[in-house]
């Protein structure tokens, strides 16, 4: 009995979910170390008639009133099957308040990655992204209320937590949390600059990887799907072969060009009321980057403007685990409530 | 035996203020105005406020004729609704119609009131769906409270995590030592502590 008190005691409590475009990811501690799950932000709807298909075919689905829905990474590989796209419950990151079979198929899945809590009330920092500062119009804070009801609703305490501030919390540590955190997703790319574990600016721009995938698709005549799975396949950014991996550099530099020149105007919101003394790194990180040669192709774009960039950057390197970073980030955050 | 023409219009206000600079006017609601003919015929401001709606004319040039056209050199006739201050509204059926509506809606409010809160026999619910849609029915357990947050907005859906649907996802799980990580949280909590003090 008193191995199993140890035991328990030893459990970390807390947990992170990074809810993007593409994936959603939740990070908990083990007695070992970090455990993540993740499933694909993604669903596809059959009639239920294709029941027979998916039992033979061991394709795990949920049977709603009249249709068939699978989710996450099944969703994918059987909407490809039947030529079909699989639907995504969020549209450039944020969750569209009209789709309510939407807003359902997220709290199906963020309640499979997060399981059952271990403790009643349980601590869960979840990513919410900045304000997108090119569309007009449109804030997080409706997203942001329908996962926090979905999170309690999975028996957890929720708390929001900043996309690429949470990269800053588990990537600049030896930076004592100072640098600029990068977030290139699916649906939106997300940036923090923080000073001391400070954050002095954060926002989000709407290219990033969906934006690639349909601006080459229209320069080629192609479809979107085709160039994702082009780019998934291995691209070398930095030695493209084809019209079609040039026309996904082609657009991969223009969102680096228009996030860095988007970090320079943001901070000239903020010049002379947040001090930078020293140097700080930027931290690229995403699913969007993990494009061959993405950080070389990355420090090349930057090194052309770096002489205007109002930031002194000591280095650029890529965070550690790029899937996970945001979700490992809000764990760092999520364990500070269990210990406090 | 001829009609008189005594050359006059007379602009009644429609709304709560009008002006007509070029006239010199200034009117309230209900107010009635001559003006001479010719002068309204040339005043682009009452021309305007005819189109707009906010005055009607009347031209006294025939009684049995009601004033219409245009004052303005512009052709355009106006579009205004046709409202006639000057007949008088006989406002009792209203009244009365409001009355006993309200009286109505009083009673079903004490009826309510007395009546007990409603209870719905589940069972018996179920049974009933079950002989119509056989196929479609699927009670969820009852012995799972759904919670329900007072402090909530209830614009935002509940029962979005599947009450009752069961489902099995195919979640990719990964571990890993990653020690960097728990000296991360260890010199956060170390950088928050040296802030507090």
């Amino acid at each position: 009995m008193a191995k199993a008190q140890v035991q328990e005691d030893q459990v970390c409590q807390g947990c992170g979910l990074d809810c993007g475009t593409g994936n959603v990811v939740a990070a908990r501690k083990t007695l070992t170390g970090v455990e993540t799950k993740r499933v694909r932000d993604a669903f596809l709807e059959l009639p239920l008639e294709s029941k027979k298909m998916l039992k033979l075919a061991n394709v795990s689905y949920v049977e709603r009133a009249d249709e068939l829905l699978i989710l996450g990474d099944a969703a994918l590989d059987t909407a490809n099957i039947f030529g079909r796209e699989a639907r995504r419950p969020l549209s450039a990151g944020l969750i569209s308040a009209s789709d309510l079979d939407a807003m359902e198929i997220l709290g199906l899945l963020i309640k499979n990655v997060l399981g059952v809590p271990q403790v009643p009330y349980e601590h869960c920092y979840f990513s919410v992204p900045a304000a997108p500062v090119d569309r007009p119009g449109h804030d997080v804070i409706y997203h942001r209320g329908v996962l926090e009801k979905i999170i309690k609703e999975c028996g957890y305490t929720p708390t929001a937590g900043n996309e690429s501030m949470a990269i800053i919390f588990s990537e600049t540590a030896k930076e004592n949390f100072s640098g600029i955190a990068l977030s290139f997703g699916a649906g939106m790319s997300n940036c923090a600059l923080a000073m001391n574990t400070i954050e002095g600016l954060s926002f989000s721009v709407s290219r990033a990887g969906d934006w690639i995938d349909k601006g080459a698709a229209t320069s080629l005549g192609s479809t979107a799907s085709r160039l994702c799975s082009i780019k998934e396949r291995g691209l070398d950014l930095n030695a493209p072969v084809g019209r079609e991996q040039e026309a996904l550099v082609f657009y991969y530099r223009s969102m680096v060009e228009y996030v860095i020149d988007q970090i320079a105007l943001q901070f000239a919101t903020i010049a002379g009321k947040f001090s930078i003394p020293k140097p700080i790194p930027i931290i690229v990180s995403g699913g969007t980057s993990k494009a061959g040669g993405f950080l070389e192709f990355f420090q090349g774009v930057f090194d052309k403007k770096r002489k205007r960039f109002p930031v002194e950057v000591s280095e650029i390197r890529a965070a550690s685990d790029p899937l996970n970073a945001v979700a490992n980030g809000l764990l760092v955050q999520a364990m500070q409530e269990e210990d406090a | 035996m001829p009609l008189p023409v005594n050359g006059e219009v007379t602009i009644i206000c429609l709304t709560d203020l009008v002006e007509l600079p070029d006239l010199g006017l200034r009117l309230t609601r209900g107010t009635k105005v001559g003006v001479p003919l010719s002068s309204a015929m040339k005043s682009r401001d009452l021309s305007k406020a005819k189109m707009d709606g906010t005055v009607s004319t009347q031209t006294l040039r025939a009684s049995a004729i009601r004033a219409q056209e245009h004052v303005s050199s512009d052709t355009t006739t106006s579009q205004a609704p046709r409202y006639n201050p000057v007949a008088p509204v006989d406002l009792t059926p209203l009244l009365e119609a409001i009355r006993v509506l309200t009286e109505e809606v009083r009673a079903m409010r004490v009826e309510l009131a007395a009546r007990p809160a409603a209870v719905i026999n589940m069972d018996l619910l179920v049974a009933r769906l079950r002989e119509v849609t056989p196929d479609k029915v699927r009670e969820a357990p009852r012995d799972e409270p759904r919670v329900v947050f007072q402090d909530e907005p209830m614009f935002i859906p509940s029962g979005l995590t599947g009450d009752g649907l069961e489902t099995s996802l195919d979640v990719a799980a990964h571990s890993s030592e990653a020690p960097g990580l728990t000296d991360a949280a260890k010199a956060l909590k170390t950088v928050r502590s040296a802030r507090r003090r």
